[in-house]
This record gives structure tokens, sequence and C-alpha cells, in this order.
């Protein structure tokens, strides 16, 4: 196996059931970007309206990052992201069953979307502590990145799909959603047990009321998030402003605006093999 | 870490003096590039300075931290486009990201992983 180059999540069963749980999760949770904001605006609801129910799938991270990231650390990981996922399946049927039957308020979107955003916080930490188990220490930045591309490709492919399942009914778009999280649950059932090893009893455990500080503690982690808080913020202001600027600036739209944004996703896919050279090369 | 913020400060100016589609079209490819990289890059270091207990708290602690900045960020570019327009937001986007890249370095390169292989710096 030491003589294996390709990517440490490819070659393990359990990094392949990995890498379609991530996919598949993240093509449910991009999809639900465009549905939500989506029905708010078909039920009359105001930009700002709609704005709040993109949002609003973001606010699940900051009221459960810290519970749902000890639990990633301290439970089962297969089980813990099987019911994650599951809760998501009902949460996506609900929400289908509801828009099949007529317009819901605009409130049941919004919960269903703070619902479907509290179910990737505990994938997500459950993704992280599996990682660390079938990732060896010294391949876990090309491990992290194939991880990543799995989730740009479902993520940013996400509204995509959804653009052509709402031409089939809300209903059935959100079906959809329900069946890329059973796809996504499916998969973390294929890993195996290794992913559920537990930390020893002995490891250092934070406590739930220091929160996000350790992230600062020391002099090392302190300068990663201090430099990728800087990043974020920067990234932020680049994404956003690339559609304003294509379309008011250069006049760019319809299938041309959809070629430059598809052309930048696509770019995104060189990621991993790009890390996977510079970290054999370089330090991080 | 430092390489990826320097290589995005290339495609952000370019997007803020390129003139046509075909040119920002070149430069947005490769801006999408450097965001992927300079995501991994930061997950991947962290997840080896971590302690194993911590991993799934360190990761979600880290990803909540990324998503306000992007929102913040989202709100200060649109602040920076209406005073100084798009182009103008591109060049002051360019210039955070070189200064963060030199204010990093020698923070980013005291941590650097070469001496850490195979295992981790406690939390505190």
């Amino acid at each position: 196996m030491k003589n294996d180059r390709r990517n440490p999540l490819l070659r393990s069963r359990d990094g392949r059931a990995l890498l379609i749980t991530q996919a598949a999760h993240a093509l449910a949770q991009g999809m639900m970007t465009v549905i939500i904001p989506w029905l708010i605006l078909e039920q009359g609801g105001s930009l700002s309206q709609a704005a709040l129910g993109f949002a609003i799938t973001f606010v699940p991270f900051l009221l459960l990052a810290v519970p749902a990231g000890i639990a990633g650390d301290r439970l089962a990981r297969r089980p813990m992201m099987g019911a994650a996922l599951t809760t998501g399946v009902v949460i996506a049927a609900t929400l289908a069953l509801v828009l099949g039957a007529g317009n819901p308020g605009l409130w049941v979107l919004y919960a269903g979307a703070f619902l479907i955003g509290a179910v990737r916080v505990f994938v997500d930490a459950a993704m992280f502590g599996a990682l660390a188990v079938i990732a060896p220490r010294d391949e876990i930045m090309p491990a992290q990145a194939a991880l990543a591309q799995a989730f740009n490709l479902g993520y940013f492919g996400g509204p995509a799909v959804a653009g052509l399942a709402l031409v089939l009914g809300a209903g059935n778009a959100m079906w959809m959603v329900a069946g890329a999280l059973v796809l996504a649950a499916v998969g973390a059932t294929t890993a195996s047990a290794r992913l559920d090893v537990r930390v020893a009893s002995d490891a250092p455990r934070p406590r739930v009321r220091r929160g996000l500080a350790f992230l600062f503690l020391s002099r090392n982690l302190r300068a990663l998030t201090i430099t990728g808080i800087c990043w974020s913020v920067a990234s932020g202001a680049a994404i956003s402003l690339a559609v304003p600027h294509l379309r008011n600036d250069l006049h760019v739209t319809g299938a041309a605006l959809a070629a430059v944004l598809g052309a930048g996703v696509a770019c995104m896919m060189l990621a991993t093999p790009i890390i996977t050279r510079l970290d054999r090369r370089h330090a991080d | 870490m430092v390489l990826a913020c320097a290589a995005y400060v290339v495609p952000a100016a370019a997007m803020a003096v390129i003139p046509g589609v075909l040119g920002t079209a070149l430069a947005y490819a490769p801006l999408m590039l450097a965001n992927a990289v300079c995501a991994a890059t930061l997950m991947g270091a962290r997840a080896r300075r971590v302690p194993q207990s911590m991993q799934a708290l360190a990761g979600v602690a880290g990803r909540t931290l990324v998503m306000a900045g992007l929102a913040a960020g989202a709100a200060l570019g649109g602040v920076a486009a209406d005073l100084l327009g798009p182009r103008g937001a591109y060049a002051v986007v360019a210039i955070v990201l070189a200064l963060t890249a030199v204010a990093a370095r020698p923070a980013l390169l005291r941590a650097r992983d070469r001496r850490l292989r195979g295992r981790a710096i406690p939390a505190n």
C-alpha cells in the first residue's frame, strides 16, 4: 500500500463511503439554498425574506457547533451520521408532503431551512471526527482536500440541480432533497466500524463552556485561525461580488453567466491534485 | 497556507483590472481554485495541529468562524462595491489578502508542519 499514490480516501472502503456521503449530503444542502428562497418568493415574500431563508440555514452553526463538535469527538460517528441524515430525510419528506398539499406559511419554510441546517452541523462534526480516524496524520491534508472537493461538487452543483427540479414542482424538488439525504445515509452505513473508534479516556477533553476559544489558545492554532478569518472575509467579498460585477459591469447574463460560474466550479476541482502535490514537497 | 493566500492575490487583482468578459472569466476560474486551495489547506493544517480527541470540535468550530467570515465579507464587499464599484472592491480584496499573507507569514512559518508530522500540538 505504501506505493499507492491515490488519495488516502480513495484507497479504503471507508474513505470512499465518506466521499459519497459528503457529496450526496452537500447536494441536498446546496439544493436547499435555492429551493427555500425560491419558494418564499413564489409565495409573495420579499427579497429580504428570501435572503433570510438562505441565511437561516447557517444559524444552527452558531448555536450548535460546540455541542455537535464534542458529540463528533465522543460518540460513534456512523450512528451519529445515520441519525442526523435520517432526521434530515424525515424533515425533507415532511416539507415535500406539506408543499404537495398547498402553500405552507413562511414560518414553515424558515423552520425547514433551520432544521436542515442543523442536520448539516452534526453531519459535518461526525465527518471531521471520522476523517481523523481514517486518514493517517501525515496524509490528512490531501484527505481533507478530497473531502472538501466532494463537498464543493455537491454544494455548488446543488443549485443547478434544484433549478431543474423546481421545474417539476416544489414538492418534487423537496423529494429530490430527501433522496439525496437517503443516498448520503446509505453511504454512511457502508462504512466499517473503524469510524466509530472512541477517543482514549485519558485524552484531553474540551468543555462546552470554553466554546470556540480553544482555537485561539495556542500560538500555532491562533495563527491559523486569524489567518483563516482574514481569508474568509476577503473570500466572502470576492465570491459575492462576482455576479454583480459580471451582470452590471460586463452585462453578462443567462447562459454566458452560467458558463463563467460553471468554469469557476470546474476549476475548483483541481484543488485536490494541487494540494496533494504541494503537500509532498512543502510544509503547510 | 501563505502560498495559497498569496496565490489568491493574483486573480483578485486581475478581477479588478482586466477588461472584458473573457478576461474576467479567465480570472474568475483561478479565483475559485485559489479559494478551494485556501479552504482545504486551512482545514488540513488545523487538523494536523489538534489532538485526536478534539478533531470534530476543531473542524466544526473552524467552519463556524469561516462561515461567519464569509457572511461578514459578503456584507463588507457590498459596502465596498457601493463606494468603489466592484472593480475597486476587488482591488481592496487583493490588498487585504496580500497583507494577510505578509502578516501571517512569520507566525505560520513558526507553525509549519515538518516537525509536527505524526503528532499534534496540544490545544492549550
